[in-house]
């Protein structure tokens, strides 16, 4: 799961570190968009602003918990 | 009347009246005043301005620089200076006049129906015309400006547009973004936004629809504005369907007014197609330095020949169709690939490169750049991205996607065939 979203996210966002415990601090309003859309489209769940907090885009590893998060609520 | 007197007037009006919101902190026309007329005191005590000099101010998008703006024309600001994409990858600086921000002030008011007790939200930097430019009709009319820090934090938009009598400007990438993301939040918001303001970039008509769908009763506008043309005309897209085209009316505002059935017409399409705009919102002129470094202006005369491409149809109505220059529009920002190009030719393994457009869902056009390799070289797109992004500055300018190709077009004249490659990015000036 993490290095799929690995190399999802680094296509769309070269120039984000994805390594960064500041991942949040990096991105711009694209940056943010473009996760929450990329993800939303490749699992199949739903993401808004409200998801896009410091706190669920700190990290590559929040990310993964994000997205793990959605799917479990999904099922 | 100077755009600060109007100012002073309203500050006279409404003392105790919200005028500024940001980043938590919030003060008064009294206050601001107050806080304009002391920092207009220490530039003249310690900086020793006077009115009629030159004084660079650096955008930081809060409260100290709109006090800041304010103390400048107290001072005795002639006109304001605004950096704008050159065509040649080098900023150009346009000279905005007192005469012309009154113009445009006036504009925006009668067109959008600014008003003493509604809230403003600037979204976008304070240097960039689009948002700089509606401060000029909120503190003409007593109303209160809520700068956000952009659009990453999409939350403090929603707080900020909830209050009743609320507006904001939006391009349309971001207007797309909110849509997709966040339709039923916008929607919420339905009785408290009185209206959006979009331009900047061609809006696609299934946004325009869904936004009419979701805020029934928000004014909806599409605005054509440059910095250099100012405020020239708005297409009130709530009252009637975009008919499935994508585009501008020239609705007829004070000092804007368009097309032929106008008695005075202000807009024509000139014999290559450009876009041509006159009237008292027009820059100055550009500031070019001459050969000590010392500026200059380059008056702009009675018209002014735009690089985007129109056409009136029938009913009158203003459509843009393209830009005559190779301006990629991301997302509202003009970027010249030159500027671009010019950064990555001094990335060790580039021979040559060229950057094009590239459709994109969000922004409508992104940056790509196509290199062609030294012998024996490879490059990593991580690392070229970064090396762009020390070299470029800001972020959006840095090219999304790379790749390698064999060969760069030219024409015979040796000059990048850019045309050649735009083909998949038609129709998005």
């Amino acid at each position: 799961m993490k290095e799929r979203i690995r190399a999802l996210l680094e296509d769309q966002l070269p120039l984000v570190d994805l390594e960064s415990d500041a991942l949040y601090q990096e991105l711009d309003s694209l940056g943010v968009t473009t996760i929450l859309m990329t993800l939303s489209d490749e699992f199949g769940i739903e993401l808004d602003s409200r998801d896009a907090t410091p706190k669920n885009l700190r990290s590559l590893d929040s990310v993964v918990a994000l997205v793990e998060r959605k799917l479990s609520e999904k099922a | 009347m100077k755009w600060i007197e109007y100012v002073a007037h309203v500050v006279e009006c409404y003392p105790d009246d919200l005028a500024l919101i940001c980043h938590g902190e919030k003060l008064t026309y009294a206050q601001l005043w107050t806080a304009a007329k002391t920092e207009a005191q220490r530039l003249r005590e310690t900086e020793h301005l006077r009115a009629g000099q030159y004084y660079y101010q650096s955008c930081t998008q809060d409260i100290a620089y709109v006090v800041r703006f304010i103390a400048l024309h107290l001072i005795g600001t002639l006109s304001d200076i605004l950096y704008t994409t050159g065509s040649t990858g080098k900023p150009k600086a346009v000279l905005l006049s007192e005469k012309g921000m009154v113009a445009n002030a006036e504009n925006l008011i009668e067109a959008h129906g600014y008003h003493h007790g509604m809230t403003f939200v600037v979204c976008g930097p304070l240097d960039h015309f689009g948002p700089w430019s509606k401060m000029l009709p909120v503190f003409m009319t007593g109303a209160t400006l809520h700068i956000l820090d952009g659009l990453k934090d999409l939350e403090s938009l929603f707080d900020a547009l909830r209050p009743s009598h609320s507006a904001t400007f939006l391009v349309p990438s971001a207007i797309r973004m909110l849509l997709q993301l966040n339709g039923n939040r916008l929607a919420a918001l339905a009785d408290s936004i009185e209206f959006i303001e979009t331009g900047a970039a061609p809006m696609a008509t299934v946004d325009m629809e869904r936004l009419r769908e979701l805020l029934p009763r928000t004014r909806l506008y599409n605005t054509y504005a440059s910095t250099e043309t100012g405020i020239v005309c708005t297409y009130p897209f709530h009252l009637s369907p975009a008919e499935g085209r994508e585009g501008i009316t020239p609705k007829p505002i004070l000092h804007g007014c368009v097309g032929p059935m106008m008695k005075h017409a202000k807009v024509s399409i000139g014999p290559m197609g450009n876009i041509c705009v006159s009237g008292p919102m027009l820059m100055a002129g550009y500031l070019n330095e001459d050969g000590e470094g010392n500026l200059q202006l380059d008056p702009v005369g009675e018209m002014f020949e735009t690089a985007d491409l129109g056409h009136f149809d029938d009913e009158g109505r203003l459509f843009l169709t393209g830009r005559s220059n190779d301006f990629i529009n991301v997302g509202g920002l003009k970027l010249s690939p030159i500027e671009v190009e010019d950064a990555a030719a001094g990335y060790p393994c580039i021979e040559d490169c060229i950057c094009i457009p590239e459709p994109h869902p969000m922004m409508g056009q992104v940056p790509k750049l196509l290199v062609t390799l030294r012998v024996g070289t490879s490059f990593n797109k991580r690392e070229l991205a970064s090396y762009l992004k020390e070299k470029l500055i800001e972020t959006w300018k840095v090219p999304m996607r790379y790749e390698v190709v064999d060969e760069i077009r030219k024409m015979p004249n040796g000059k990048k065939n850019r045309r050649s490659y735009l083909t998949s990015c038609e129709g998005q000036p």
